[in-house]
C-alpha cells in the first residue's frame, strides 16, 4: 500500500478532512472575520427548518433533481435508438452530439440566458408561429423551468451518447433469434434492449442525480438565482451564506444536509438500479 | 424511411447544436447584427469582437492560467491515481479496502459542500490564494474518478505478471514504472480527456480558492466580464468561444476515450 500513500494523504487532507470540519461547523456558531467559533448544537439546523428561503430551494434542487432522472433517462435512450445506425453519417452525428457535455456549464447558462430571454430566439420563433412567448426568465415558476433545461441539455447529449455506446454492444443475432421466434418489437424491446442498456441506465441516473444536486454554475449564469430567490438552489444557498454573508456555521448545516441527501438518493438508486443490470 | 430517419437525427443533433452554433455565429458578428438576427450566420464576418476582448485584457491571462491548471492538475491526477489503483489492485489488507471503499465516496461529493474548509485547510499548509493549492485541491476532488477508471481496467491485467516480475527481483516501482503503466494507457488517455474537460470548466474552486487578487482562470473571467462591463455581445460570445474551443479540441482529438472511460468505471 506504500505507493498508494500520497494519494490517500492528499485525499484525506483536502476531501475527508474539510467533510468533517463541515460537520463540526454545522453546530457551531462561526465567524471567520473576527476569528471566532462558538457552540450551538442543533440550532443552525433548526434556523434551517424554519426558514422559508432555504425550504424553497430544497425544494427547487429536489424538483430539478427528480426532472433530471426522467428527462435525460428517456430521451436519451430515445435519440440513441435513432442514432444507433452503422453509416458514416450517423458516427458523426454522435460525435457532435455529445460537444454540449463537454461545454463549461457557464456557457450553456449564459447562451441559455439570452435564447430565453423575452425578445430572444425562442421567444422570437415562438412569434413567428402566432404563438405569445412566456417569460422564460422574469417570471418565478419559469426560471425554475429555465435552469432545469439548461441542465437536462447537457445531460440528454451525455445520456445519449452513453446510450448508443450500449445499444451498439447489443448482439443483433439476439434480435434476429427473437424476430424468428416471433417476438414483436414491443417485446424484443421489453426483453432484449431494456435489460441490456441497464447500466447505461445506471450511469446517466447517478450522474445526473449527481450534477443536479450540486447545482450552481448553470443558475449563476442564466438567473443568478432569481427573479428574487425562486430559483434558488442549495449549492447556491450554501455560497451565499458561507461567504456572502460571513455565516460559515449556517452554511455548513445546508451542506450536511445537501451531502445527506446525495449520499442517501445516490446509494438507494444505485441498489434498484444495479439489481436489475444482467451479465450477457 | 431511411432518408426520412437520416433527416430526422440530423434536426435532433441540429437542435443540440443550436447553443454552440450561437456562440460561434455571433462570436463573428457586428454588434447591430447580432442585436437584428442572433440566429443569423455571419455573412462577411468580422473579428472586431474576439479583437476587442483580447484587447480589453484578461482573456489571454486567462487562458494561460487555466491551461497551466489544467495541465498541472491532470497529469498530477494521472500519476497518483494511477499508483493508488496499482496499490490497491495489489493488496487485500484491511486499510487497502477502506481506502478504496472510502475513496468512492469522493465520486459523489458536491464541490459546495466541503469548500469553505478546502480553504481553511489550504490556509492552515499557507497553499490560500494559489495555484498549487487549488491544483492539490482539484487533484484529489478528481482522483476518485481516475482510480475508478484505472481499477475497472487494472482487473484485465493478471496479478501472476506483476509477481512473476517481482520473482525475478523487480521493485514493485519499477513493475509500476515499466510494466504497469505502458499497459494502462488507452486508461490514461480517459483519465486525461475526461478529468480535463471537468477541471477547465471548474468555476467555483477557481472563484473560491484562488480568490480576487490572483489571475484568475478563464470561465471566472468569463463570468466577472458578463456583470462588470456595459455588455458588448460581440465581446461577450467572443468570450464564450475562447473558453469553449480549448475543450471542444481537446474533446474531438480523444472522443473515442471519453465514451469509453465513463462506462469503464460501470461495467464490473
Amino acid at each position: 500500500m506504500a505507493m498508494g500513500a500520497p494519494t490517500t494523504a492528499l485525499f484525506a487532507a483536502l476531501v475527508v478532512a474539510p467533510i468533517a470540519i463541515t460537520v463540526t461547523y454545522s453546530l457551531h456558531d462561526v465567524n471567520f472575520l473576527r476569528d471566532e467559533i462558538s457552540w450551538v448544537g442543533f440550532e443552525n439546523y433548526a434556523r434551517l427548518w424554519d426558514s422559508g428561503d432555504f425550504r424553497h430551494a430544497l425544494y427547487v434542487t429536489l424538483l430539478i433533481a427528480a426532472a433530471s432522472v426522467v428527462v435525460p433517462n428517456a430521451l436519451g435512450l430515445l435519440f440513441a435508438v435513432l442514432l444507433d445506425a452503422g453509416s458514416r453519417l450517423y458516427t458523426a452525428l454522435r460525435i457532435i452530439l455529445f460537444a454540449p457535455f463537454v461545454l463549461s456549464p457557464l456557457v450553456v447558462g449564459l447562451t441559455f440566458r439570452w435564447t430565453l430571454a423575452n425578445d430572444g430566439s425562442l421567444n422570437n420563433a415562438l412569434e413567428a408561429l402566432g404563438i405569445p412567448g412566456p417569460e422564460w426568465i422574469s417570471s418565478p415558476n419559469l426560471a425554475v423551468v429555465s435552469v432545469g433545461l439548461a441542465l437536462a441539455w447537457q445531460l440528454i447529449a451525455f445520456a445519449t451518447v452513453l446510450y448508443v455506446a450500449a445499444l451498439r454492444a447489443i448482439p443483433t443475432d439476439l434480435y434476429e433469434a427473437a424476430s424468428i421466434d416471433g417476438a414483436s418489437g414491443y417485446l424484443r424491446f421489453r426483453l432484449i434492449t431494456w435489460p441490456l442498456v441497464a447500466p447505461a441506465v445506471t450511469i446517466t441516473t447517478l450522474i445526473s442525480l449527481i450534477s443536479a444536486l450540486k447545482l450552481y454554475d448553470h443558475v449563476v449564469a442564466l438567473t443568478g438565482g432569481g427573479p428574487g430567490r425562486s430559483s434558488e438552489t442549495v449549492g447556491l444557498a450554501i455560497i451565499r451564506a458561507g461567504f456572502t454573508q460571513n455565516r460559515a456555521g449556517l452554511a455548513s448545516a445546508m451542506a450536511v444536509l445537501l451531502l445527506v441527501i446525495t449520499a442517501a438518493t445516490t446509494a438507494i438508486s444505485l441498489r434498484v438500479l444495479r439489481r436489475r443490470e444482467v451479465e450477457l | 424511411m431511411r432518408q426520412a430517419r437520416a433527416l430526422l437525427a440530423i434536426v435532433v443533433s441540429a437542435f443540440f447544436l443550436f447553443p454552440l452554433y450561437l456562440v460561434i455565429a455571433n462570436a463573428f458578428k457586428t454588434e447591430p447584427e447580432i442585436l437584428r438576427s442572433p440566429a443569423k450566420p455571419p455573412i462577411g464576418p468580422t473579428l472586431d469582437g474576439m479583437a476587442g476582448v483580447l484587447d480589453a485584457g484578461d482573456v489571454s491571462g486567462g487562458l494561460v492560467n487555466s491551461l497551466l491548471i489544467t495541465g498541472s492538475t491532470i497529469a498530477l491526477i494521472m500519476v497518483v491515481s494511477s499508483m493508488l489503483a496499482f496499490a490497491l489492485h495489489m493488496s487485500n489488507s484491511w486499510i487497502a479496502n477502506t481506502v478504496g471503499a472510502v475513496i468512492l465516496f469522493g465520486l459523489i461529493l458536491p464541490t459546495p459542500v466541503i469548500l469553505i474548509p478546502v480553504f481553511r485547510v489550504l490556509k492552515y499548509f499557507g497553499l490560500q490564494n494559489s495555484f498549487p493549492g487549488l491544483i492539490l485541491f482539484l487533484c484529489a476532488y478528481y482522483a476518485p474518478f481516475a482510480v475508478l477508471v484505472y481499477r475497472g481496467f487494472m482487473r484485465s491485467i493478471p496479478r501472476d505478471l506483476v509477481e512473476a516480475a517481482s520473482m525475478d527481483g523487480a521493485s514493485l516501482g519499477f513493475i509500476y514504472w515499466s510494466v504497469i503503466l505502458p499497459l494502462l494507457r488507452p486508461a490514461t488517455a480517459s483519465v486525461l480527456v475526461i478529468t480535463g474537460v471537468w477541471v477547465w470548466n471548474e468555476f467555483l474552486p477557481p472563484l473560491v480558492l484562488l480568490g480576487p487578487l490572483q489571475g484568475n482562470t478563464v470561465t471566472v473571467g468569463l463570468f466577472r466580464s458578463v456583470g462588470q462591463f456595459d455588455v458588448n455581445f460581440g465581446q461577450l460570445f467572443s468570450y464564450m468561444l475562447f473558453v469553449s474551443i480549448p475543450v471542444l479540441v481537446f474533446y474531438l482529438v480523444l472522443q473515442r476515450y471519453f465514451v469509453r472511460g465513463l462506462t469503464a468505471g460501470a461495467t464490473k
